[in-house]
């Protein structure tokens, strides 16, 4: 797992002569926390609300920002990148690559990786309710199984002969308690079929 | 992974009648960004730096402490706050903050405060897993 592959690109940058009412509403207009400063095509500081925000020693961004920050290469790996962000309470950290700026990578971009390697460590299954399902509506059936802790990734209903069946994808810590909720509740789950899941 | 094997037990506080300026120093002298708001032990809101950068843009950074003495947490704090259970699965955490931007959600049982999980918390779970699965323990 490379940074290259979850850093966030292209970025909003700014330069030394940046106002710092502009830069200001760039990371309002961009929903973004910092802005790394570029002047010819290098790296030379980083600012964030924060710096933006403090009393004002100048008007541009060269009066606030903070100079040289630490950066990382694409080709570096991302745990090194999360790793940097904890220890040294960053936000971001520009990924550099010969001197030029290639991205950026940031503790949202570390978030959006742990949801997406947690949801694959979670097993799925694919289940098929019959009996009382033709006359139970989705959303009853989707309550059940999330109140044992089940997550729907989708449900659908079956037509033609098999319309008293619905069958569902979800995922669940513990597919047994999900079934025993649904039978508890008058509904027959006939098959169960184990996704292949990847542990992290 | 539930929450609660990963969050921050021990949570700072402030309750509402108390000054911004206390808040800040609370902030400033434990290097958060937030801090819940407990009255009569339960969970009432929680207050960011940038809540109090935003209503004493100037106050903060010494230009005027008088304003921070008197104003109050409770008018400034955010009230419907997102909490989490303890039991949660900790992707949840990491979800919710990444959609709502928000740098921390607090953990409530029985509407009593038990925990806050932060950024810096995913960040050091994340660290800790990928470790694992570089040791060839996939039971992380």
């Amino acid at each position: 797992m490379l940074v290259q592959d979850h850093m966030t690109c292209p970025v909003i940058t700014v330069a030394r002569d940046t106002t710092i009412d502009e830069a200001l509403r760039l990371l309002r207009e961009h929903e973004i926390r910092q802005l790394p400063v570029i002047a010819d095509k290098q790296v030379v500081g980083i600012v964030t609300e924060r710096d933006l925000r403090r009393p004002a020693k100048g008007s541009r961004v060269g009066d606030v920002m903070t100079v040289n920050p630490v950066t990382i290469e694409p080709a570096a790996s991302f745990d090194e990148a999360a790793k940097l962000l904890r220890e040294r309470k960053f936000n971001a950290l520009p990924v550099v690559d010969a001197g030029e700026l290639v991205g950026i990578v940031t503790t949202a971009d570390v978030l959006a990786v742990f949801v997406r390697l947690s949801g694959v460590a979670e097993p799925s299954y694919r289940i098929i309710i019959k009996g009382a399902a033709a006359s139970m509506g989705s959303a009853k059936v989707r309550h059940l199984i999330e109140a044992k802790r089940g997550e729907v990734l989708w449900l659908h209903r079956a037509t033609g002969k098999n319309r008293d069946q619905i069958h569902v994808r979800l995922k669940a810590r513990d597919i047994e308690e999900v079934t025993l909720g649904l039978e508890g509740a008058g509904l027959e789950v006939t098959t169960v079929v184990a996704a292949s899941a990847r542990k992290i | 992974m539930r929450i609660d094997a990963w969050m921050t037990r021990t949570v700072k506080t402030v309750k509402p009648m108390d000054s911004l300026a206390h808040a800040r120093e609370l902030m400033v002298e434990n290097r958060i960004n937030q801090l819940p708001v407990v009255a009569k032990g339960k969970l009432a809101g929680i207050v960011t730096d940038r809540d109090l950068r935003d209503a004493y843009p100037s106050a903060l950074d010494g230009g005027g402490p008088s304003t921070l003495e008197d104003a109050q947490v409770e008018s400034v704090m955010t009230a419907n706050v997102l909490t989490l259970g303890p039991e949660d699965p900790l992707m949840r955490a990491a979800e919710l903050m990444r959609n709502e931007r928000i740098g921390a959600v607090p953990v409530v049982e029985k509407d009593h405060l038990v925990g806050i999980v932060t950024r810096s918390d995913i960040l050091r779970a994340f660290v800790t897993l990928s470790k694992a699965e570089a040791a060839g323990n996939t039971n992380a």
